[in-house]
């Protein structure tokens, strides 16, 4: 069976709808764990945040106490190297403690490499001390090819008196923050709110700019107004989390093919049973056609038997009624009477006739099989039912085929009876007989007209009949008795005109010699 | 004909054996009837018949019945069994030479009465043989 193999509308729609739904899923969980990681992210800045907050304030405070004390004990170097080992704890930090009532800074004491008594301020350090007020103030400045961080206060007891303390600083490099409590964050500090790269302080990513998400905070305390921005380095919500979208997806799209799957299967498991159901009903439509028919054809045979038999008796009696009428009549059987008693005659003859056709259509014994000639069978067919006048009837055989004698007698009968009827204007009528494999082929084609479309499926019918003076029984006797040859008959027009009766009776059924 | 000859016709049908009775009269016959087997046989053990026109199906006792029953001594008369039916090849056998002939129904008169003669013929030579 040719069988071409389709995806179901289905199929597809369950595939597109749960793929769809799997990648919506996706999306949603990638949103979620983005927006998870943004809160930690801003969480921990904001740590940061606090913790430079508290750093300043520490700076603020202790450059204050190294200005207090300082100028307390008269700007004592001992007490000011003392209370500058609490500030200046890493190298590069220096620490000075100036004086700016002057119109120039002066220096009074000092600490580190960049702040020294004995040499002039850088310019850019001097307008730091020159400006610096209580409120911590920071400045980034460039002195040589250096770059510094310059941090400043005053005490309130003294105000002339400014504490500096600067830094050296690398902001193209990147300060390793591997371990530590936010190692898992990139941290970049700005010496402006805006945050421009040329005012970085520092960084622990490097100078390209922070893989987003960033998260930014404004750092203040006193005057100062840093940017803070802070980027993941790790996933902070996990690795877990982080994989969850794709999971989620993963199993949805799993989930997609394995539905769109179970739904082929079920609409081709459908396909097929729907197909089958047709299948089916055709068949069985077909068988009921035929059991409808074959019963009814099994009814009216029956009843033709009946009618068959029981008309011989009245018929019989009429016979020899009009026999004995028309002895008694004698001589006075004459014009009229006479006629109308031949018309008699010829009437209950033809109603014999008739009941002989309803006795043989359901003739009910089993073929007695003898070989037969079927020229010998024709000629004597011949013999008892001459051609009509114009009927050029011509036998091509030497075959022999195996049947009942009567019941062949009675089928080529029928079947030549029934071409000559066909006749009417007289023409070639074709017999022949040939060997075909454990069969002989007998056909029988006469020059009529043939035969109308429409009826080619009832002409072995009982009673159906073209013509007025037909009982319908000839060729459905033909198709009975060949049957009980287990033999088939058929019928077709011929081209040129005419129809071809074709019978087939098996050979071989019986072994004789 | 010399001496008439005598000629039972057996058939349940009432319009069947009154006609063939008058045919076979008109022809010369004497002619008995009976209406079924039984009465066939009856009619044949109590007189002489050279001829049986004997129909096979009937009421009581049936047309082969009658012939199965029929002795061969004295020699019997010619039977014609008449019939509406096909008679199989195996009966035939069995009836073998008991019947002269089977006609079937409906019998044409002509060939009726030339059955008849000849079965009368057969049965006359049987006896005087």
């Amino acid at each position: 069976m040719k069988y071409k193999r389709r995806f179901s509308t289905w199929t597809a729609v369950v595939l597109v709808v749960v793929s769809g739904l799997s990648v919506g899923g996706w999306a949603l969980v990638t949103h979620g764990v983005d927006d998870q990681n943004r809160a930690l992210l801003e969480n921990d800045e904001s740590q940061v945040v606090l913790l430079l907050q508290s750093a300043l304030q520490n700076v603020q405070t202790q450059l204050r106490t190294v200005a207090y004390f300082t100028v307390s004990a008269h700007n004592s170097p001992q007490v000011f190297t003392q209370q500058v080992q609490a500030l200046a704890t890493q190298a590069g930090q220096s620490v000075a403690l100036i004086d700016k009532s002057g119109p120039a800074p002066r220096v009074l004491l000092s600490t580190g490499g960049d702040l020294r008594q004995d040499q002039p301020l850088p310019s850019a350090v001097a307008d730091v001390a020159m400006h610096a007020a209580p409120a911590l103030a920071s400045s980034l400045l460039h002195v040589g090819n250096r770059a510094l961080l310059a941090l400043s206060t005053t005490t309130p007891v003294y105000p002339d008196i400014a504490a500096v303390e600067t830094s050296v600083i690398n902001p193209g490099r990147a300060m390793p923050n591997r371990r530590g409590p936010y190692s898992h964050i990139y941290i970049n500090l700005y010496a402006t709110p805006s945050g421009r790269p040329n005012d970085l302080i520092l960084t622990t990513f490097g100078p390209a700019p922070l893989p987003p998400p960033v998260a930014k905070s404004v750092v203040k305390f006193g005057s100062i107004r840093w940017l803070a921005a802070a980027a993941q380095r790790t996933p902070l919500s996990g690795t877990y989390a982080q994989a969850s979208p794709w999971i989620a997806l993963g199993v949805g799209l799993l989930i997609a093919v394995a539905l769109a799957l179970l739904v082929e299967t079920l609409a081709q498991r459908e396909r097929h049973a729907a197909r089958l159901v047709a299948e089916r009903t055709t068949e069985l439509l077909k068988a009921q056609q035929t059991l409808v028919r074959n019963e009814r054809l099994a009814a009216v045979g029956e009843l033709a038997a009946i009618v068959g038999h029981e008309l011989r008796n009245p018929l019989g009696a009429a016979l020899n009624d009009l026999f004995i009428l028309r002895q008694s009549l004698g001589d006075q059987a004459r014009g009229e009477v006479d006629e109308f008693l031949s018309e008699t005659e010829r009437q209950v003859n033809r109603a014999a006739r008739l009941s002989e056709d309803l006795t043989s259509y359901m003739r009910e014994r089993e073929p007695v099989l003898t070989d037969l000639d079927f020229e010998e069978l024709v000629s004597e067919v011949l013999d008892s039912t001459p051609p009509p006048p114009g009927v050029a009837v011509s036998v091509d055989s030497s075959a022999e085929l195996e049947g009942d004698p009567l019941l062949m007698t009675q089928v080529m009968t029928n079947v030549i009876a029934n071409a000559y009827q066909a006749m009417t204007q007289g023409g070639p009528l074709r017999l022949a007989a040939q060997h075909e494999d454990h069969a002989v082929l007998i056909t029988v084609e006469d020059g009529g007209g043939g035969f109308g479309a429409d009826v080619a499926d009832r002409l072995f019918d009982p009673f159906f009949t073209t013509r007025d003076d037909g009982t319908g029984l000839g060729l459905a006797i033909v198709k009975r008795l060949v049957e009980l040859h287990h033999g088939t008959v058929a019928i077709e027009n011929v081209d040129g005109g005419g129809a071809r009766v074709s019978i087939r009776i098996p050979r071989g059924s019986s072994d004789r010699g | 004909m010399t001496d008439q000859a005598k000629v039972l016709v057996v058939d349940d049908d009432h319009g069947v054996r009154l006609s063939v009775a008058r045919i076979l009269s008109n022809c010369g016959y004497d002619v008995a009837e009976a209406e079924d087997g039984q009465q066939a046989l009856d009619q044949l053990a109590a007189i002489e018949v050279d001829a049986v026109v004997l129909d096979l199906k009937m009421p009581r006792k049936d047309g082969i019945a009658v012939l199965e029953e029929l002795l061969p001594e004295p020699p019997p008369p010619g039977v014609l069994l008449v019939s509406a039916y096909d008679i199989d090849r195996e009966t035939r056998s069995r009836l073998g030479t008991k019947v002269h002939k089977i006609l079937r129904k409906p019998v044409p008169p002509p060939t009726l009465i030339e059955a008849v003669s000849a079965a009368v013929d057969v049965a006359r030579s049987a006896r005087s043989a």
